[in-house]
């Protein structure tokens, strides 16, 4: 009913549009040229009638020429970005020549909120903007990273040095327990995903929407915060082309090290003098040589022979190579003043720290926009992308990790040898996959992201919009694994295809009208906001993989399916439709007093009948106190603005079809008949109550400006109650589902942002200014399902009290030296007369981890683990940007405080046969050793070893170093060059942790290490 | 300028009536199926049913399936790299431990896959009826397998836990209470169940084994054991809520099953006892003496042996795996495990066998294995026959002192001796005198010899070994494998031998020789079939068979000697014995019967085929058997041991937890 409605509604509406088509009155032109403060044209400038949508855009030696309807009274207003706004009445004058001031503030600068903009002084909510410079200052594949330090609140993290990694992204800590914590993205108005493939020199800025009053308008999916990216237009005027390039040569940086030769040849020496000891009873006594020990031999060499020469295999060197990447953008865009175009293409060759890690992008854009009439206007954004990647297995790398480095990697011959540990004939050798056609993962992949709109302002003040949306993506994964690939050598010693096919297709239809009025003088301003919009996806994917037996498909690859020997297909198909509907207000009284308020209603086809629709309103308030008259004449003030904002906005977490029972989509079989026979058996029970995670915040907020601008700054703080929270809460298995679908839990969160612009210096010659921004919050779970106060399975879970995510794990405390176990236990058994401890087997064996029994039951239980808080507590940025004459350098300094990671290194301890990580273990000679005996049984450590890798995180990272040379104009400008930008980079060059030979920003992932890159690059305008 | 505005008013008019508002926010599920959908097909519904078997191949053939099934027993002691070491020295706790698989007796997975088992088995006695596309016979056989699986897990689930809820229908929401139905009643249950499907395939006529299914046979055979289980745990007269058993004598019963199965001819003998463990007769639905079994495909490549995910999921709602112990080979292969269980590092440990043991010995991984060139000769021998069989040193059991010695008894008269326990490692031909350390080494490379190494005989043997191969007395000489000879303290030794006495060099020195690594084999469950497509031996395609013919007799002589018929129970086991004598050999017993008699007897016959645990329990001699022959667990069993702990997980999601055994959801006494 409420399409109908909307119908009939919009009828009326276009039909005012024919009642209010503006006639065309002849005028007369007025032309004139702006300049800067340095005398120089400025281009670009917006030169608009004042109150009306009659506008142009200044040229490229900044000359404009306008016809205003009444050129007695019209008043001209001259807007750049950076500038001042200036306007000037016309009093019949035909040439008026402008000079334009640099606005340090930038309060007149336009922020994209929600479906519209506005300018920075009228915002009401918290929203960070990062403008195009700062975006293109540094090289990056993912312009996301420009973000990482620059936005307080963010929290950007990269874990994987693979080509074509992707990055995790977080505003403002964790809500959700099983949704997604990732904010919603957004380019051009329409939802991209986290995945950011446009060309970085495409964007002209990038807006951060952090508090509920800028986000409630997405309704359910906002709740984690908005970004918003609106790529570059073109401006009418001459034509401008751009080209940027850069080269950068990435090397592995931080790899965790294992243990190599000698040392390895001291652990198993201590392996065997611990098992001697522990059959004599004499500890310290046995003293191994390396000719004792060292008895393993290959039919290639001996280990004694490859200990006497040393000729010992770093594994690591094997595998990791230095990569190069390369990035070409080239956009022109320009246009008159009807049309304007902005074009580009953008080409990047991206090499991973290993061979055949690579990914090549191609980015295609065109953004149109064409004025029809004075009441039309149409444009559209095409972005085309393709992708191909190829990129490793990481078994490699734990086979890598395991591998003995007392060992050859080839023969002498130069021949590879497939399994070289002389110990354990299983590990097969990391460089198997580095034959040629042994290994292949391939993922290519086309996305066209396209909109298309239609502007009408059938009236002064009042423009509707409708905007079409098409996103379409194919994918193609193929995957061949050789059988004598490591991971199928060992077993099943087979070769194996897997070829996935994915499509996904977004439809979206958005409509908004905007009406803008003012009376009593201009006393009030009012802006209004109505719309509409649909949106669909599906989503299709086929996968068929399976065995293809004891063959090399080194050319065919994952190419013939035919190949495979019994193939398995599976399929699935995901369609989920949203229809909403949203509304907002924007009144403003005496430039002083600010209101926004909003509200959207959003309905969702994953949800069932009956649940469908919900409401997420906001409102916000500020107060411009500089403009009091009581502080006008405070001249070191030049801004002070007080925001407070309360809004509801959601998470749309609830997946396709989980209201409904289902049935598993992977078959279960069994052989009967002398066939398998595959069945679907239950696997969901389905709850048709399920709705939004609902997210309330309020934000109090503080932007300030003194001694002119020269320091600047906001201040935010925030606090929210997330509620209806999905969670799979625990039901008892015997009820047959033990993990159940439902909104029950709650969490909240506060925290503090600042940030701030510092202009240290500034003279003709040299600028210094340093960007500083503070991050601190805390989460915490209110409530889990009735009566319940933890959740924990395995490592991980939720405890009402402590903070989102977590590790729940047992406390560590070193080894059990020799003969302490007994004590403990007397000890023990003195304190519980008539009971019997309780642990593992072999538990308090010498060498062996001493786990902490905190509540001393004599057992080793989820009671006796304590909480590891995964969240950062203080988050650090600090960015500077000098500039010397034609020189410039920025320098980027980003530390995040607090939280642990699980380190996966600390669980590098193979007791059988394989390498172990450089890690200090118990000997009975050094006992205060974090790790046990390599010789000591493994029962404690298979039990408890995760308590040994929780690890401190804090860093603190010299993330960028730029170094910028602009050629001096004179030397360009002959050439019909504009504007040459040289640069030099060094990208994560300087991290200080506690954890030696580790990134701690990876999160505790060993398997691909991150890279430092030494960057060259050139930027070109002419 | 006003007709381009009506064509846009007009296409806008279009494009905003085009998507109906009432079907827009529908749900459209083309992939995702649905139950109702799904088992009103033929092929759906064959699914289903066939599903009800799957989730047994996580207890039967896997590791975790035999720790809690002859683990902490009278018959084996764990080996060096053992998982479940907890389950043999009896300080398991309630713990869920999940996915760890170090030492996890894992109950918490398997209450969860007996309940997801049961409740695969209680959607198609839904669906079932109301399919309508298949016909009346097949659809009462498919009753009857139902009815028959559903019987089978609850029978496992009462045996481990006791007292447990009881599901008979699928559920329609979540019950976040539990209630604990007596023993009495889910044997009652099972009892019913039984009968229903014994009354199904009568009516499908469905009497065959012939393709792995459940059958008429096998739900009088699972009857019988069930009656004899139910009699020795609950007592003779103990079931009252099935009215159709309600005060009788349930010994009578199992014997009338016991006897009715052994008439059917469903299963007969073979004459060689070795031939119904070769893996050319491991189909169930084939070997002679198999009733019911569950089935591995032998496509050991793909996942058509994997069992099902788990229910539970994870917190993004993709479903669990069950841990390694339960799948062996995690969601890509799965298999038959047991192949793995009792052997020991007869390759991998063998150091004192000349360059590692690799002048001998080799496991068959592929092509660049299966050869080993003779140190004398120089020539290359092909080993990869002869050594496949022996398998992958996983050192997880070994026999107990008491099982080595009771099979040793019989050994001049029962073939099951032989066909059962392994005590020697030969070589390949061809690779006579290929040792360093054994110059004189003809055949033999490596044997377990079941006397006392101290004893004259024993000396003699050693004198006799010396040089020709590595010689492991059941106690004491140069290298044991039991620190005893006495079944109660005997304890398999762990520790290297830093200098042989025999030889006087340091060829032992290596734990892996010490007893727990180093140790006589179960034989039965060995890939026996050299596979060159599959040559690596760590998963198995041999079926799991539950139901043999043998058993049969056991439940009667057992039977006969709780309904007081002592000299019928010593005709009956006699009557096994005949069948596993060599040939012209009197294999025969003599005296009187008594439950240690059955025991004895059911230990040779079905060692290692997961039972004994259950057997110990229910005649109620676990905490003797255990003191007496188990030297691993004797210090910790006690009476609280007859039960399982309920899983800490099952119990922190119940709402009505309570420490009061009777009242509310209680744990078993003592965990």
């Amino acid at each position: 009913m409420k399409m109908k409605q909307s119908f009939l509604g919009k009828v009326c509406l276009l039909a005012l549009f024919v009642i209010f088509t503006s006639a065309q009155l002849y005028a007369q032109k007025v032309s004139g040229v702006v300049v800067d403060e340095t005398n120089t044209p400025l281009p670009g400038v917006n030169v608009v009638v004042k109150g009306t949508t009659n506008g142009v855009i200044t040229d490229f030696d900044g000359k404009y020429s306008i016809n205003p309807a009444n050129i007695q009274k019209d008043i001209l207003s001259f807007s750049f970005i950076g500038m001042e706004t200036k306007e000037i009445s016309i009093n019949g004058q035909k040439e008026i020549n402008v000079q334009m001031k640099s606005n340090t503030l930038e309060l007149d600068e336009v922020v994209a909120v929600g479906y519209g903009t506005v300018k920075k002084r009228d915002l009401t909510g918290s929203v960070s903007s990062v403008k195009s410079e700062e975006i293109t200052k540094t090289s990056s594949s993912n312009a996301m990273q420009a973000m990482q330090a620059r936005v307080p609140g963010l929290d950007i993290q990269q874990s994987s040095g693979q080509a074509g990694a992707g990055i995790s992204i977080n505003l403002r800590g964790n809500r959700s327990i099983s949704a997604s914590n990732s904010p919603l993205i957004l380019v051009d108005g329409i939802e991209y995903g986290s995945t950011l493939d446009v060309n970085p020199s495409d964007i002209e800025s990038m807006e951060v929407l952090k508090d509920a009053s800028s986000t409630a308008i997405y309704g359910t999916r906002g709740a984690n915060g908005v970004i918003i990216i609106t790529t570059k237009r073109g401006k009418s005027g001459s034509t401008k082309v751009n080209f940027n390039a850069y080269v950068s040569s990435n090397s592995p940086t931080n790899v965790p090290q294992v243990m190599y030769g000698d040392k390895e040849v001291q652990r198993l020496i201590d392996k065997a003098n611990y098992q001697a000891d522990a059959a004599s009873g004499n500890w310290g006594t046995s003293n191994l040589t390396p000719q004792q020990v060292l008895t393993e031999s290959l039919e290639d060499f001996t280990e004694i022979g490859i200990y006497q020469d040393k000729s010992y295999t770093n594994w690591a060197d094997n595998i990791l190579q230095n990569g190069l990447t390369k990035n070409y953008e080239l956009s022109v865009s320009g246009g008159n003043e009807k049309t304007t175009f902005n074009l580009s293409l953008g080409t990047m060759f991206d090499e991973g720290l290993m061979k055949d890690d690579k990914q090549s992008r191609y980015n295609v854009r065109t953004n149109l926009d064409h004025k029809i009439s004075n009441v039309f206007k149409a444009g559209t954004s095409l972005m085309f992308t393709y992708k191909d990647n190829d990129s490793r297995n990481a078994s490699v790398f734990s086979q890598a990790l395991k591998m003995t480095s007392i060992t050859h990697p080839y023969t002498a011959e130069g021949v590879l040898i497939a399994t070289p540990n002389p110990r354990y004939a299983a590990h097969c050798n990391p460089l198997l996959d580095e034959i040629d056609g042994a290994y292949k993962n391939n993922v290519e992949s086309t996305r066209f992201f396209g909109n298309t709109y239609l502007e009408v302002s059938p009236m002064k003040n009042m423009n509707f919009k409708t905007i079409f949306a098409l996103d379409r993506s194919n994918t193609r994964s193929g995957i061949y694994q050789d059988y004598q690939s490591v991971s199928r050598y060992q077993s099943p010693g087979t070769s194996f295809i897997s070829s996935e096919y994915e499509n996904k297709t977004g439809l979206t239809w958005e409509n908004t009208l905007n009406y803008n009025t003012n009376f009593g003088g201009t006393k009030h301003e009012i802006t209004a906001l109505l719309g509409q919009s649909m949106k669909q996806s599906v989503y299709e994917e086929s996968i068929t993989s399976g065995d293809a037996g004891r063959e090399h498909y080194y050319t065919s690859l994952f190419y013939d399916l035919s190949k495979i020997a019994s193939a398995t297909t599976t399929s699935q198909f995901i369609k989920s439709s949203m229809l909403s509907y949203f509304g907002r207000l924007n009144y403003k009284y005496n430039e002083k007093y600010l209101l926004t308020a909003s509200v959207r209603a959003d309905g969702s086809s994953t949800l069932a009948k009956g649940h469908q629709w919900g409401y997420f309103p906001s409102v916000a308030l500020a107060w411009r106190v500089n403009e009091e008259s009581f502080l006008k004449d405070t001249d070191w003030l030049s801004n002070l603005k007080v925001r407070t904002s309360w809004g509801i906005s959601g998470n749309a977490a609830v997946g396709a079809y989980s209201t409904l029972t289902s049935l598993s989509t992977t078959p279960v079989y069994y052989y009967l008949g002398a066939t398998s026979i595959a069945g679907n058996i239950p696997s969901t029970l389905g709850n048709k109550d399920l709705t939004w995670e609902k997210t309330a915040s309020y934000n109090f907020g503080l932007d300030f400006g003194i001694i002119d601008n020269r320091v600047s700054g906001t201040i935010d703080y925030f606090i929210s109650n997330t509620s209806d929270l999905l969670y799979r809460k625990s039901a008892p298995p015997s009820s047959v589902y033990p993990s159940v679908l439902a909104n029950i839990g709650e969490t909240k969160g506060h925290g503090l942002e600042v940030s701030l612009n510092t202009l240290v210096a500034k003279t003709k010659d040299f600028s210094w200014d340093i960007n500083w921004t503070y991050t601190t919050y805390k989460d915490e779970i209110t409530k889990l399902s009735e009566g319940v106060t933890t959740n924990i399975s395995g490592t991980t879970g939720q405890i009402v009290g402590q903070a989102v995510s977590i590790y729940y794990d047992f406390e560590a405390n070193g080894n059990w030296n020799v003969g302490e176990y007994a004590t403990y236990k007397a000890d023990w058994e003195a304190r519980h007369p008539g009971e019997t401890i309780g642990y593992v087997t072999a538990y308090g064996a010498p060498g062996t981890m001493k786990i902490v029994d905190r509540n001393d039951d004599g057992m080793l239980t989820d009671d006796d683990k304590i909480v590891y808080n995964r969240s950062p507590k203080h988050i650090f940025g600090m960015n500077n940007s000098m500039s010397y004459k034609n020189f410039s350098l920025s320098v980027l300094v980003y530390a995040r405080i607090g939280g642990y990671i699980s380190y996966d290194m600390n669980s590098q301890l193979n007791y059988e046969s394989a390498n172990w990580g450089n890690l200090d273990y118990w000997t009975p000679t050094n006992v205060n050793a974090k790790f046990p005996s390599p010789g000591a049984p493994s029962t404690t450590f298979g039990s408890y070893g995760s308590a040994l890798k929780y690890e401190k995180a804090d860093y603190l990272k010299i993330k960028d170093i730029t170094l910028g040379y602009n050629l001096p104009k004179s030397a360009i400008s002959h050439i019909g060059l504009s504007n040459v930008k040289v640069y030099g980079s060094m990208k994560n060059y300087f991290t200080f942790s506690k954890i030696d030979n580790y990134d701690p920003e990876r999160g505790g992932a060993i398997s691909f290490p991150l890279s430092k890159q030494l960057v060259v690059g050139v930027n070109v305008e002419f | 300028m006003k007709k381009k505005i009506y064509i846009l008013i007009a296409a806008m008019a279009l494009m905003l009536g085009t998507p109906s508002c009432s079907d827009y926010l529908d749900e459209d599920n083309k992939v995702g199926a649905t139950a109702d959908l799904t088992y009103s097909t033929a092929t759906g519904i064959q699914g289903l049913v066939s599903s009800c078997y799957s989730f047994s191949r996580g207890w039967y053939g896997k590791e975790a399936g035999l720790g809690l099934s002859e683990m902490g027993t009278d018959l084996f002691n764990y080996g060096y790299d053992n998982k479940q070491k907890s389950l043999n020295s009896y300080n398991l706790t309630a713990v869920s431990l999940d996915d760890n698989s170090s030492d996890n007796a894992c109950l918490d997975q398997y209450w969860e896959l007996f309940y997801c088992a049961v409740d695969v088995c209680n959607t198609a006695l839904k669906y079932v009826p109301l399919n309508t596309v298949i016909n009346e016979t097949l659809r009462s056989q498919y009753m009857g397998e139902a009815y028959f699986m559903r019987a089978f897990y609850y029978l496992h689930m009462v045996n481990i836990w006791g007292a447990i809820p009881y599901n008979s229908e699928p559920p329609s929401s979540v019950v976040t209470d539990a209630t604990r139905v007596p023993e009495e009643v889910i044997y009652s249950n099972i009892l019913s169940d039984l009968d229903k499907s014994i009354a199904d395939f009568k009516t499908a006529n469905y009497m065959t084994k012939a393709d792995g299914r459940a059958s008429y046979w096998a739900a009088r055979a699972l009857k019988a054991r069930t009656l004899l289980y139910a009699a020795s745990w609950l007592g003779k007269n103990s079931i009252v809520t099935n009215p159709d058993y309600n005060g009788k004598d349930l010994y009578a019963l199992a014997k009338a099953e016991s006897e009715a199965v052994i008439g059917s001819g469903i299963a007969s003998f073979y004459d060689n006892y070795a031939d119904t463990w070769s893996m050319k007769n491991e189909d169930a639905s084939k070997n002679k003496e198999s009733i019911f079994g569950v089935t591995y495909s032998p496509d050991l490549s793909t996942n058509v042996n994997c069992i099902p995910y788990r229910y539970r999921t994870n917190a993004s709602g993709s479903a669990l795996s069950y841990n390694g112990l339960i799948t062996r080979t995690g969601y890509s292969r799965g298999g038959n495990a047991m192949l793995l269980m009792f052997v020991g590092m007869w390759n991998n440990g063998a150091s004192d066998l000349g360059n590692n043991g690799k002048e001998t010995f080799v496991r068959a991984l592929g092509e660049s294995t299966y050869y080993i060139t003779n140190i004398v000769t120089g020539e290359k021998v092909y080993v990869a026959e002869k050594y496949s069989p022996y398998g992958r040193g996983f050192t997880r059991y070994l026999p107990s002192v008491y099982l080595w010695k009771l099979l040793d008894k019989y050994r001049a008269t029962d073939q099951r001796t032989n066909a059962t326990i392994q005590e020697a490692y030969t070589i390949a031909p061809g690779l006579e005198k290929s040792s360093k350390n054994y110059p004189s080494i003809q055949d033999t490379a490596i044997y377990y010899c079941p006397l006392d190494g101290n004893s004259a005989a024993g000396k003699a043997k050693q004198a006799w070994a010396k040089g020709r191969y590595r010689i492991q007395f059941l106690a004491n000489g140069d290298i044991p494998v039991f620190t005893s000879t006495d079944p109660a303290t005997a304890k398999p030794t762990e520790a290297a031998k830093a200098k042989s006495d025999v030889y006087g060099d340091a060829r032992y020195n290596s734990y892996k020789i010490g007893g727990w690594c180093s140790y006589p084999t179960i034989k039965k469950f060995q890939d026996d079939v050299f596979d060159p497509a599959y040559p690596t031996n760590d998963i198995s395609s041999r079926d799991a068979i539950v139901l043999r013919l043998s058993e049969m007799y056991l439940v009667k002589a057992e039977a006969e000697l709780g309904t007081g018929s002592n000299g019928a129970a010593l005709a009956t086991l006699n009557e096994l014995r005949a069948k596993r004598a060599i040939a012209g050999k009197d294999n025969s017993l003599s005296g009187t019967v008594d439950i240690n008699t059955i025991l004895d007897e059911r230990a040779i016959e079905l060692c290692g085929e997961q039972q004994r645990w259950f057997d110990l329990k229910r005649t109620k001699t676990l905490v003797s058997r255990v003191k007496a022959y188990n030297a691993q667990g004797a210090a910790s069993i006690k009476d609280i041991h007859y039960y399982r702990p309920i899983p800490q997980a099952q119990l922190d999601a119940v709402t009505n937890k309570s420490t009061t055994a009777g009242s509310g959801f209680w744990q078993n006494d003592g965990y």
